[in-house]
């Protein structure tokens, strides 16, 4: 092996240990300097590939995945579950916000489930001293929006808001970027579901939430905080900035 | 249906969740370092392995080899990141950030050491960071990495082999390798 060959096998790998290697390594005092530096590396770059903190609770969230289904969730009960709760929400919202189709109730349901899902995750963030949290940078918040389909035009507003969650959700039957602020009173959601607009703007009826989901052009916004966390501002500053980008 | 098929289907199942769960317990950790590398952003590497895993669920019983559920988890992350993510995400990344987990020296020169190779692997083109992700967390061999970049073993060992280099003469820029590097690597082809 010359010292060409062996150079490009000690970069490609130097734990390499195969015998030919491993006695061209010996051949020569330079070779032995080589590798040994490299494995010097190699242990650098293995301890820095390796310190990734991984998020707390995902590998319960993964093995969720396989949670069978308890008797209450099964298919029949899930089926006549949710038939009574769209009836009822039928009947209550329609009486509450007349004009509302049973698709836009279908999507109020669907997105008080989901900011009860999400809640203990951002929940925690707002536990953390703000003098402490960096938050999520600007970039990731446009990838999230990007892959939802969605920009902003004057970004430069949001910006100023201290992020503290952005996700891909499903909503609606599409990707949906839910977003999440720290508010005065507590955390606040900006969600933009790619989904034919609701009817009207639809409140939400929550024990814990408060906030509206409102047509902007070719899909939704929601703003959602908790019941004393003023939002009207965010709505306005958001309404006229959507841009559907797919 | 019978009593006993309805026993022996309940098996079945806790069975197949058991080696889910096991697979989740031995691979998950390094599946979110991958993901993390892959994408350099925490959130999405997060989704992505979540989407991994469920469509691994999904698709378990066409796992037959345990010993390829690495390479085959990998496999579903790399396209769910062309198919979700990749295709959407220009390079917005912020090399800068470097907020990953401190080892367990604590000393200041090996942090510091940590900082500056962080910040040279999320500046490394994608083409050398791959292969190098594959075989540092993956553990895979040359051949292995081919098969799962679809590419033939030179052309990855090359890429293995300029990796490094760059890696090298990132952190170390007045060493003097970088022009033999630049020279060696110009020897060999793709």
């Amino acid at each position: 092996m010359d010292d060409l060959e062996f150079r490009t096998r000690a970069f490609s790998n130097p734990l390499d240990e195969q015998e030919d290697f491993r006695a061209a390594a010996d051949a020569s005092p330079e070779r032995r300097q080589l590798l040994g530096e490299l494995n010097e590396f190699e242990k650098d770059l293995q301890r820095t590939l390796m310190a990734v903190d991984i998020p707390g609770g995902l590998k319960r969230k993964l093995n969720q995945h396989a949670r069978p289904a308890s008797p209450l969730r099964s298919r029949r009960f899930l089926a006549l579950a949710a038939s009574l709760v769209v009836a009822t929400g039928l009947a209550l919202n329609l009486f509450l916000q007349p004009g509302l189709s049973a698709q836009d109730l279908a999507l109020h349901d669907e997105l008080v489930e989901h900011m009860h899902q999400e809640a203990p995750s951002f929940d925690n963030r707002m536990d953390i001293d703000i003098n402490n949290d960096s938050g999520i940078s600007w970039n990731e918040i446009e990838t999230i929006l990007a892959a939802a389909g969605t920009s902003l035009k004057t970004p430069e507003e949001l910006a100023a808001l201290h992020m503290i969650f952005a996700r891909l959700c499903g909503l609606g039957g599409s990707r949906s970027a839910h977003l999440v602020a720290r508010g005065e009173h507590g955390p606040i959601s900006i969600i933009f579901i790619r989904t034919a607009p609701v009817s009207r703007g639809v409140e939400l009826r929550d024990d814990r939430f408060q906030g509206r989901i409102i047509p902007v052009n070719e899909g939704n916004m929601a703003v959602i905080g908790e019941k004393n966390e003023p939002l009207d501002r965010y709505e306005s500053m958001l309404r006229d900035n959507i841009e559907w980008s797919i | 249906m019978s009593k006993s098929t309805v026993h022996g289907r309940n098996n079945s199942d806790s069975d197949r969740r058991k080696r889910y769960e096991a697979l989740v317990d031995e691979l998950y950790q390094d599946v979110f370092r991958y993901a993390f590398w892959l994408t350099r952003n925490k959130g999405i590497a997060e989704d992505l392995v979540q989407e991994t895993f469920l469509r691994a669920w999904r698709a378990f019983d066409s796992l037959q080899n345990q010993k390829a559920a690495k390479a085959w988890l990998f496999t579903i992350l790399r396209r769910e990141n062309a198919r979700l993510y990749e295709r959407y995400r220009p390079e917005l990344v912020d090399i800068d950030d470097v907020s990953v987990a401190e080892d367990d020296t604590g000393e200041p020169d090996h942090r510091q050491k940590q900082v500056e190779l962080h910040q040279a692997i999320m500046r490394l083109d994608k083409d050398y960071r791959d292969p190098l992700l594959l075989q540092v967390i993956g553990g895979f061999s040359g051949k292995e990495i081919a098969d799962i970049l679809d590419l033939n073993n030179n052309t990855v060992m090359t890429r293995l082999f300029r990796a490094r280099s760059k890696l090298k003469n990132i952190l170390v820029p007045e060493d003097d390798a970088e022009d033999a590097d630049n020279d060696l690597t110009d020897k060999i082809t793709d």
